[in-house]
């Protein structure tokens, strides 16, 4: 009844027009860019209409109505969580390698049994049986179960929530890559980073929204279409961030142009900027271009102090891993992810692995050398953005994920070694902070790791749950786009994993 | 009243404000009879509104607008001045700022008819179909790669664009344009340039290895049905897919119907290309094609003969000798990893894992990373010595199918595989060699492949030779017996003659991969079996699937000892202690199984592995001979060098450059309703047909199958169809006042907007049919009615009357597009590059943005700078892999239709604008053009480059600022000038009134 009762409202709103300046979108697609689609500002375009948005078109700041796409939203209910951290294990960590303890398998090692596995290397039915690697243990007061790949993480694990039933529509990482940033294996949907913008804006005007941070050894595959914002404005897409150097594309002038240089420029082009608005008041984006530019001057000074990791104290950044040559790349990317959360930023994305083979977690070879390197580089680096998080009293409101767009089988790939293939039919993702209940875990796979069986739960379930902790109601936050009102989470809607919030 | 439906929850609240919305948003009006809608009703042309101000009235289309406007007591906004009309008419016909010397000319100008014969001469431009070509592309999401994991190239799609700006600019009916589109390979008379039109339907993103297949079909149908409908029609059919439409009368009947008319088209591929040369490029292109093989074969046939000479001088006794002769060349294969369950026919549709030259020119399954769900596909030439007849034989485990000189010789399917044979009648020279191989699950496979004219000896094609067949592929008959026989049985002279013969395996069938064609039941078996050896083979593998206990021995000699049963054949290569009682000639092989419980089974085969030395090798291993020799060595030179020519031609391809992105149909098949969209909820068949709603009565008429898309494409462009032209002018009429008269103008359903002037939307309509669709003659009208011509200036009374200008009391301002930007700043600075039409640009992407792909260095390509400055419609449009400048502003998203674009004021466009390199590298050329035409002191360069970005004569107080700017770098910050004029003509193009147009 809730779930109809919600959907009846989000298709309620085709209204007139709106200015031309929103280049014939309808009203309702305007509100939607505008306000997220939710209820609460939906009311409000519809109660006073007449009265809304003539002021806002006229009046507002005086100069006309244009209004930032990213300015700051109410949510749709109390939010537990204010900005989200994605530490995304892109390639595909082994669960029943990590998190997902599966004694049953390691007395299995080297035999050839029946099991029914989807991965790249197509549909099987049986398969040989690579034992874990790596022996497990029970932490923290809830007794969580860890591999000794995270020695560090491992401490942390009485405010983590596994869960260890995830499901994902494909084996395969493009589409699969797809699926877990923008809900869908179709490409085209916006990523959950700008879903989050829209929804709820950024209190921070000085620096991007929702920041998307690459291993060194390059995006992953399908590039900007994993933080693209699909059919909304390009206002919403992830910025790249670089953890070294300048942070943004075109923060610094290419020829190094002075400040003071550019200031007098600045200064100049307001002139001519204004002399030209004269005239022409009643247009707000050519006001907002003019303030565009002072943001932009702003965002030169405020971009750099927030990657500049000078002030941090020695102990602060041994924490994360930074003395150590194998976890500082990772570990600062994961202190610079707290940086730009205390600023603001309201959605942040950090990429352990990229490129292709054993520079990602996609360990098709060898299991061993493959998945050390990439537990050894973030283990001590996840570590410490939790406990300085917590620390700081900012974990409560910092959802922080982990995760990779899939799992892997419990089988061999190939006739010899210890690689395993791609699995989606279940996997351990797990999230911490945010109000998120710590030291649980939710959901089965079955004894090989093989696939969920206990509580199996969708990438749209985990979505839905991301969406639900940052006060946003998954089922009712949509973008009219394509003569449909879309979701994150799917036309069916789904909900959050009740089982893992506090 | 599904509509009001959906309001039911929040009446219960709000009912009195309810009420007052619905009435304003017009639902209540027209929602009572779907069929009355307007969108759906026949154009018909509409009587002229009377005005009072009737000196206003250039043209039918003020008459409109000025009745409104009279209703509402507006008057329409004074005419723009000729600066800024100018500047308007160049952007909306070209894209591209006017020069200061068309400004001139037309402010100059005392011809009355100078601003028809301006828009005349734009409009005959070639950047005219650049700039509304473009508008098109948005449409149709065109895009020059799949998406996904590998983001591959769709070759050839280019020429779709190309086609699109010449459609435009030769003024190409719209009707027609449609039709060249959707059915342009079933016209009466296709051409390269229709065929070239079907490209429409392989923009789309695609996903080579989906999660599901069968969806993904119908994601690729949805993708068509949804632009099509979208674009064509202005229905948002994509919604349809799942359920009926909420608001709009189409049902998930309607929506499988219209699918149904696309539903043969050939499953989108790597290669969707279809053949476009006219017979004369053919003819010049097979010559070269011909003229390269004939010389290819005399190098190769020279090579042979090099070969054999210096075989016979320096390696005449080589025992392996043979192996180094092979009668194919050129062999190349393809690898691909994926489960099957049958020998598939469209590998040419799949991406290989991996391909490459086999260099021993022998089918191999060497090339394979794996044994198991596998296929492999071999490409080369064979060389025929003589006419005649030709037998050829293979035996593989896994499926296979043999090509030669274009004819399938021989083929099995099945994923056992076996034994075949076909026999081909061939001339001699080079024919081209096609072998198709996959194995789904067998162990040990192998695949052996010989031939040989009637009556010769055979000769191997493939690197392994099969000794002795295993059950699997041919039954081999051995004698045997079931009683314990004299200790002596093994030997190679005992006499078996008492015992019984039968064909291999033997056992019973319950044994796991086992194939059974004699029975044994007992406890034990003992059997032996005469082969023959014309040499000694340097490896040789024994394939065996046995009991618990098994023997095998060869001339006497015991080579194997197994124990314990096994599920499935067993390979093993045999070492050289197992392989030395193999002899030349004939050869007993003896073996012995026990079993004590459950099924019994045995078999074995033998696979001879040869070695092959390569020439290299023997010429390597005789290198002192050689060098001992002059005459030997200056031979081996001329072989060389042969060589050398051979293997450059090779590498140096022609490849055929007359081809397209194109569709074609795979052949008829039936078409069902999928609940909710989900293919495996299969309902009741559908027949192609055009939604209901739109039917009036009129039921469409499908001939035969094959012309469906014909038939569907007739039925939208036709001029009887009531949304067809409505949706097309409405799409005009957008891009010149910045706002469609319908505003959502990609669907003129419910959801969408109400037409704000719905008799000038049916009197353009009306007016386009009558100029047979011909878009110029409606830009035309549009562009010389003085609504057009208003100013953008804003006027307090209509501001708060109608703040909106939904009734166009003025002419809405609007920020260039992306692709207007980019090449203004080109133009201003002296670099834009007018060249048309070609294979696509890749302009400069700073290393920042590489990286974020996962092969940074592989993803972009390179075009000189001279390329790189060509407009912006010739960029390579890359899915995973945008131009900054371009995404910024709000380039068209790929993925799917798009009918309006953002315009969105973010700061990291300023931050681009100010600071990036591709704006400070044009910025130094503007400065350099500034100084070099400008004049010879700073103020007049300075004019002349506010001139350039601002279409009109500076003002004084403008050209001071710019004097006090230059004044203030060079002066106070100690700014060389030439340094301070690089930071003007920076300024210069991130001036608002740059990127704005009244």
């Amino acid at each position: 009844m809730k779930d109809s009762e919600n959907k009846e409202k989000s298709t309620r709103k085709a209204q007139p027009p709106v200015n031309g300046n929103f280049c014939g979108r309808t009203r309702r697609e305007f509100l939607h860019t505008l306000g997220g689609g939710f209820t609460s500002l939906a009311l409000t375009g519809l109660l006073s209409w007449d009265g809304f948005l003539k002021n806002q078109a006229v009046a507002a700041d005086g100069i006309g109505q244009y209004s930032n796409p990213l300015t700051p939203k109410n949510p749709h209910h109390m939010p537990k969580a204010k900005r989200v951290i994605f530490l995304f294990m892109y390639g595909g960590p082994s669960h029943m390698d990590t998190f997902d303890y599966k004694p049953k398998l390691y007395p299995l090692d080297g035999k050839t049994i029946q099991v029914k596995t989807s991965g790249r290397g197509g549909e099987k039915n049986e398969g040989r049986i690579v034992g874990p690697k790596w022996s497990f243990r029970q932490y923290g007061e809830s007794g969580q179960w860890v591999s000794e790949l995270f020695p560090h993480v491992s401490t942390c694990v009485d405010d983590i929530a596994f869960i260890k039933s995830m499901t994902a529509d494909s084996p395969r990482h493009g589409s699969a890559m797809l699926m877990m940033n923008s809900g869908h294996v179709l490409s085209g949907r916006p990523s959950m980073g700008s879903w989050v913008n829209y929804g709820l804006g950024s209190v921070n005007q000085n620096l991007p929204g929702y920041v998307v941070m690459l291993d060194e050894t390059g995006g992953p595959i399908s590039g900007a279409k994993n933080w693209t914002s699909g059919y909304m404005p390009a206002a919403f897409q992830g910025t790249v961030f670089r953890s070294d150097g300048i942070p943004i594309w075109d923060l610094k002038h290419v020829d190094n142009m002075d400040r003071r240089e550019q200031r007098h420029l600045l200064d100049t082009l307001q002139r001519f900027n204004s002399g030209h608005l004269a005239d022409r008041v009643d247009n707000s984006a050519l006001s907002a271009r003019i303030a565009n530019y002072e943001l932009a001057y702003k965002m030169q000074a405020t971009a750099p102090e927030a990657v500049d990791l000078k002030k941090e104290p020695e102990h602060i950044k041994n924490m994360y891993g930074l003395d150590h040559p194998r976890t500082s790349k990772f570990g600062k990317k994961c202190l610079l992810a707290r940086r730009l959360a205390e600023r603001g930023v309201r959605f942040i994305q950090v990429y352990s692995g990229g490129h292709h083979g054993d520079n990602n977690w996609d360990a098709h070879g060898d299991l061993v050398i493959n998945h050390e390197r990439h537990c050894g580089d973030t283990d001590k680096p996840i570590a410490g953005l939790l406990k300085d998080l917590k620390q700081r009293g900012m974990l409560e409101e910092t959802l922080v994920i982990w995760g990779g767009e899939f799992g892997r089988q419990p089988t061999a790939e190939y006739a010899k070694g210890t690689g395993r293939d791609h699995n989606a039919l279940g996997f351990t993702m797990w999230m911490a902070g945010g109000g998120i209940k710590g030291g649980t875990s939710v959901g089965e796979t079955d004894e090989l790791g093989s696939a969920a069986v206990d509580k199996p739960f969708h990438v749209k379930h985990l979505h839905a749950t991301v969406l639900h902790q940052l006060g946003l109601n998954p089922n009712t936050l949509s973008y009219f786009h394509g003569g449909l009102d879309q979701k994150l989470v799917g036309p069916e809607g789904a909900r959050p994993i009740y089982e893992i919030i506090a | 009243m599904r509509v009001n439906q959906a309001f039911r929850y929040i009446s219960k609240q709000f009912t009195p404000l309810l009420v007052g919305f619905l009435l304003t948003s017009g639902f209540m009006g027209n929602s009572n009879s779907e069929t009355d809608y307007w969108a759906y009703q026949p154009v018909e042309l509409p009587a002229l509104p009377t005005v009072k101000n009737s000196d206003w009235i250039k043209n039918p289309i003020d008459t409109f607008i000025l009745s409104r406007l009279e209703k509402a007591n507006l008057s329409p906004a004074k005419p723009a001045s000729k600066q800024a009309l100018i500047r308007r008419v160049y952007y909306d016909l070209t894209g591209l700022p006017p020069s200061p010397q068309a400004v001139e000319n037309f402010l100059n100008a005392t011809d009355p008819q100078a601003y028809e014969k301006l828009i005349d001469q734009l409009l005959d431009s070639e950047q005219y179909g650049e700039k509304w070509g473009r508008h098109w592309l948005d449409l149709v999401r065109y895009a020059e790669t799949n998406g996904y994991e590998r983001d591959s190239n769709k070759p050839f799609a280019w020429r779709y664009r190309d086609y699109v700006i010449e459609s435009f600019n030769k003024d190409k009916p719209y009707d027609q344009f449609i039709r060249e589109q959707l059915s342009g390979d079933l016209l009466d008379q296709p051409t390269a340039e229709t065929i070239t039109a079907t490209g429409f339907y392989r923009l789309g993103i695609w996903d080579d290895e989906p999660a599901d297949r069968r969806l993904a079909r119908y994601d690729y149908l949805d993708d068509i049905v949804s632009t099509t409908g979208q674009v064509m029609l202005g229905i948002p059919m994509g919604c349809v897919r799942c359920h009926d439409h909420k608001a709009d009368p189409f049902s998930i009947e309607d929506y499988y119907s219209f699918l149904a008319f696309f539903h043969d088209i050939a499953p989108h591929s790597n290669s969707p290309l279809a053949d476009i040369g006219t017979p004369e490029q053919k003819q010049i292109y097979k010559a070269k094609v011909e003229e390269k093989k004939l010389t290819q074969e005399k190098l190769q046939d020279q090579i042979f003969k090099h070969e054999e000479e210096l075989k016979q001088i320096f390696a005449p006794n080589e025992s392996d000798i043979d192996s180094t002769q092979t009668d194919l060349v050129n062999l190349e294969y393809r690898f691909f990893r994926h489960t099957w369950d049958v020998l598939p026919k469209d590998f040419d549709q799949l991406k290989p894992e991996t391909r490459g030259e086999i260099a021993t020119n022998r089918f191999s399954l060497r090339p394979a990373s794996r044994q198991k769900a596998i296929g492999l596909v071999f490409e080369g030439q064979l060389r025929v010595p003589t006419n005649g007849k030709y037998t050829f034989y293979l035996d593989s485990i896994g499926g296979s199918r043999l090509w030669v000189d274009g004819k399938k010789v021989t083929e099995l399917e099945t994923s056992k595989g076996g034994y075949h044979q076909g026999a081909i009648s061939l001339n001699s020279g080079y024919v081209p060699i096609r072998l198709d191989y996959f194995n789904r699950n067998q162990e040990s496979p192998y695949l052996q492949v010989y031939w040989s004219k009637i009556g010769s000896a055979k000769k191997y094609l493939s690197d392994e030779v099969v000794i002795l067949p295993d059950a699997r592929s041919q039954g081999q008959i051995w004698a045997y017996t079931f009683e314990q026989p004299n200790s002596d049985w093994f030997k190679s002279e005992f006499d078996h003659t008492e015992w019984a013969v039968g064909a291999s395996g033997f056992g019973t069938n319950s044994t796991p991969n086992a194939v059974v064609r004699t029975k044994w039941n007992t406890s034990g078996i003992w059997m032996r079996k005469k082969i023959e050896l014309d040499k000694l083979p340097k490896q040789i593998e024994l394939n065996i699937h046995h009991d618990e206990e098994a023997q095998v021995y060869v001339n006497g000699t015991k080579i194997l000892h197994r124990r314990g049963h096994v599920t499935h054949y067993q390979r093993q290569l045999l070492k050289s202690n197992q392989r030395s009682p193999f002899r030349v000639g004939n050869n007993i092989i003896a073996v012995h199984c026990s079993q004590t419980s459950g099924g019994q089974y045995i078999d074995v085969g033998l696979v001879a592995k040869p070695i092959h030395v390569k020439f290299d090798d023997l010429l390597r291993k005789y290198a002192k001979e050689i060098e001992r020799d002059d005459d030997l060595q200056k031979k081996v030179e001329a072989y060389h060098q042969v060589r050398k020519k051979r293997d450059d031609m090779r590498k140096n391809k022609i490849p055929y450059p007359y081809m397209a992105l194109a569709v074609e149909d795979k052949g008829v098949s039936e078409v069902h309703i999928l609940r909710r969209g989900n293919p495996q909820l299969v309902g009741d068949q559908v027949t192609p047909a055009v939604p209901a709603i739109l039917k009036r009565g009129k039921e469409i008429e499908i001939e035969h199958p094959s012309t469906k898309r014909r038939v569907i494409a007739d039925w939208i462009a036709s001029s009887e169809n009531p949304l067809t032209s409505r949706v097309i002018v409405n799409r005009i009429w957008q891009h010149h006042f910045g706002r469609g008269l319908v505003r959502s103008s990609n669907d003129f359903g419910q959801f969408g907007q109400k037409p704000t002037h719905p008799y000038l939307l049916d009197w353009l309509a009306h007016q386009l049919v009558l100029s047979q669709w011909k878009l110029k003659s409606l830009h035309r009208i549009i562009m010389t009615s003085n609504a057009y011509k208003m100013s953008a200036q804003g006027n307090e009374d209509a501001m708060i009357s109608d703040p909106l200008n939904d009734l166009f009391w003025r002419f809405d301002m609007r920020r260039l597009s992306a692709e207007e930007i980019r090449d203004s700043v080109l133009s201003v600075a002296g670099n834009l590059n007018l060249k048309q039409g070609g294979p696509s640009i890749f302009p400069e992407l700073p290393e920042e943005v590489l990286a974020t792909s996962s092969q940074p260095n592989r993803v972009w390509g390179y075009s000189p700078p001279e390329e790189a400055n060509r407009r912006s419609i010739y960029v390579k449009v890359k899915r995973s892999l945008l131009v900054p400048i371009l995404n910024q502003f709000d380039m068209a998203d790929t993925d799917s239709t798009c009918a309006v674009r953002f315009v969105t004021t973010v700061p990291t466009q300023s931050l681009t604008m100010l600071n990036g390199k591709f704006i400070n590298q044009q910025a130094q050329d503007f400065a350099r053009r500034i100084r070099q035409h400008g004049g010879s002191t700073l103020t007049q360069q300075l004019k002349y480059g506010l001139e350039l970005v601002l279409s009109r004569q500076p003002s004084n107080e403008e050209i001071h600022w710019a004097n006090s700017f230059i004044d203030t770098l060079v002066n106070d910050e100690q700014v060389k000038l030439d340094i301070a004029l690089d930071r003007f003509a920076l300024l210069a193009l991130n001036l608002n009134e740059f990127i704005f147009l009244d």
